[in-house]
């Protein structure tokens, strides 16, 4: 039982080497697919969500908050299919959106630049120069994103585990080496690996719930003890308690619930 | 058949895996060797050819091109035993003195800083505290190095065919990634890719011999033609005498001199 997390710049194959490690493995790709189950659950335009984890945010979703909202409901349905191990993930910021967890193989797939140029070329219909500058704006709104919400640059290859340049490398081959990589010992889920997912599954399932009450709520959870920290007054902290316990019924794992005024202590926290 | 250049930073288990690759294919592995035939090329100590490698504030360039020359050296004693084929190379930056040859594995070797730390604490003997700052001010230079030699983030993927975080992938994995890929037919010699390797190997060496007396020379080489380059070529004098140095010099068939 493993979890591949593949962080994919444009134009370099990454889809197609996400969903052919996921057959050899015999395990579940996953991908846009999370953002539509988000939308169903949260109730949220679809394209909100894509704006939200392809674009960078402004300064007013930093002062709104809007984006991070998006993003902990995106989350919320990742964990959901994570937890259950087997997983390939491919798309933007996998690796962030499950931080915190050791065990994860954590893949970048980056194109040569050339090749990304006449890709774009080719595919849009437009000169050499008009190619390289989409591209690099294309690259810039990544960078931004991860940069604004996350402090890391999704360049830095110390995020990953490996990384692999599609060039003379091709797609089936970066198949074959991410395979080999994910049998190692060190990626295989151990019994408290699946019991933090759960937590932290649960966690973002809360959060996502309580976001309209405090935008800087904080959950944590430990085998289903969950505290919410709030920095909130006594009266929205009740409110929370009463949102909490009538949603209860619909989490089986949830063991127990309490709501603190303060900052976090515990690990599992998102 | 191919050529692996294996780059990245100390104590990350690059001589090890390098070792083991080399092994597991049957070819020879190098890394100083490099330094030691450059120095007995160009009769130079092999501990001032290295400061070429390491010396990040440009201050050798500042006394007379000192770090280019010694550069120009290094590059050439490389691209000598990289053109032997079924070579693994281990050592900073080697997959920048080696360009457009396609059956060249570019590969990065990475490590969490706590395993650096923990290898340089071991086998260096020192406190943890010193080895961690001694390991990120190395960090800083090497980066700073990259940059002021080549314009380049050092750290950038896109370099290489492929970066390895050993602590998370493993040594013993590492060596079977590098392995396997080395397999695909990407990285196989073909006529086209070992011709661009001899090229790459007679232009560096033509570089080299000229650089003492023509430090902003530049040197290109296809199938043994050389096309060379400095201002110096200015002077009919100089350019009799630079085409003489070359044309005598072994795989060259023909040289064009442009300032």
């Amino acid at each position: 039982m493993a979890i591949i997390t593949i962080s994919r710049g444009s134009y370099s194959k990454g889809k197609e080497v996400a969903e052919g490690v996921a057959a050899q493995l015999g395990f579940e790709c996953v991908s846009r697919d999370i953002l539509l189950e988000a939308s169903d659950q949260f109730n949220i335009p679809e394209i909100m969500l894509l704006h939200a984890i392809q674009d960078a945010p402004s300064i007013l979703d930093r002062f709104s908050h809007g984006k991070i909202a998006y993003i902990t409901h995106i989350q919320s349905a990742l964990l959901e299919h994570v937890k259950r191990g087997n997983v390939v993930y491919h798309g933007l910021a996998g690796h962030i959106l499950l931080k915190g967890m050791e065990r994860v193989l954590k893949v970048r797939i980056i194109a040569d630049p050339a090749l990304r140029v006449a890709v774009e070329m080719e595919r849009e219909r437009v000169d050499e120069k008009e190619a390289r500058r989409r591209i690099a704006r294309i690259d810039e709104e990544r960078r931004k994103w991860t940069r604004r919400l996350y402090g890391v640059d999704p360049w830095d290859p110390s995020l990953y585990d490996l990384v692999i340049c599609i060039d003379k490398i091709k797609a089936e081959g970066a198949v074959r080496l991410i395979c080999e990589a994910a049998s190692q010992e060190a990626f295989l889920l151990t019994e408290n690996d699946r019991q933090k997912l759960s937590d932290l599954a649960l966690s973002c399932k809360l959060k996502s719930e309580l976001l309209d009450l405090d935008h800087n709520v904080t959950v944590t959870s430990e085998y289903g003890n969950v505290v919410v920290f709030t920095k909130t007054d006594n009266r929205k902290a009740r409110k929370m308690e009463e949102k909490l316990d009538s949603l209860a019924g619909r989490f089986p794992e949830l063991h127990n619930i309490e709501v603190r005024i303060g900052d976090p202590k515990l690990s599992a926290d998102v | 058949m191919s050529v692996v250049i294996i780059s990245g930073e100390s104590h990350c288990r690059r001589e090890e895996i390098s070792r083991e690759v080399a092994e597991a294919l049957g070819y020879v592995c190098i890394s100083r060797e490099v330094l030691a035939e450059a120095s007995r090329r160009y009769g130079l100590p092999e501990e001032k050819l290295e400061e070429a490698l390491k010396d990040s504030s440009g201050f050798l360039d500042r006394l007379s091109n000192t770090r280019s020359r010694h550069l120009a050296y290094f590059q050439a004693a490389l691209t000598a035993a990289l053109n032997k084929d079924n070579v693994v190379y281990h050592g900073e930056a080697g997959h920048m003195f080696v360009s457009e040859v396609s059956h060249v594995l570019g590969v990065r070797l990475m490590a969490d800083l706590e395993e650096r730390v923990a290898i340089k604490t071991e086998k260096e003997g020192m406190p943890e505290k010193k080895a961690r700052e001694l390991l990120l001010k190395e960090s800083e230079q090497r980066k700073k190095w990259f940059l002021s030699v080549f314009g380049l983030d050092g750290m950038d993927s896109g370099q290489f065919d492929l970066v390895i975080n050993v602590t998370q992938i493993g040594p013993e994995r590492a060596v079977n990634i590098i392995v396997e890929t080395t397999r695909d037919v990407k990285f196989q010699p073909i006529t086209y890719s070992v011709k661009a390797m001899q090229d790459q190997e007679l232009a560096s060496r033509v570089r080299a011999a000229l650089i003492d007396a023509y430090p902003d020379v530049t040197v290109n080489a296809r199938n043994g033609e050389i096309s060379i380059k400095t201002k110096a070529l200015k002077k009919k004098e100089k350019s009799t005498s630079i085409r003489d140095q070359v044309q005598g010099m072994e795989g060259v068939s023909y040289v064009e001199l442009g300032s």
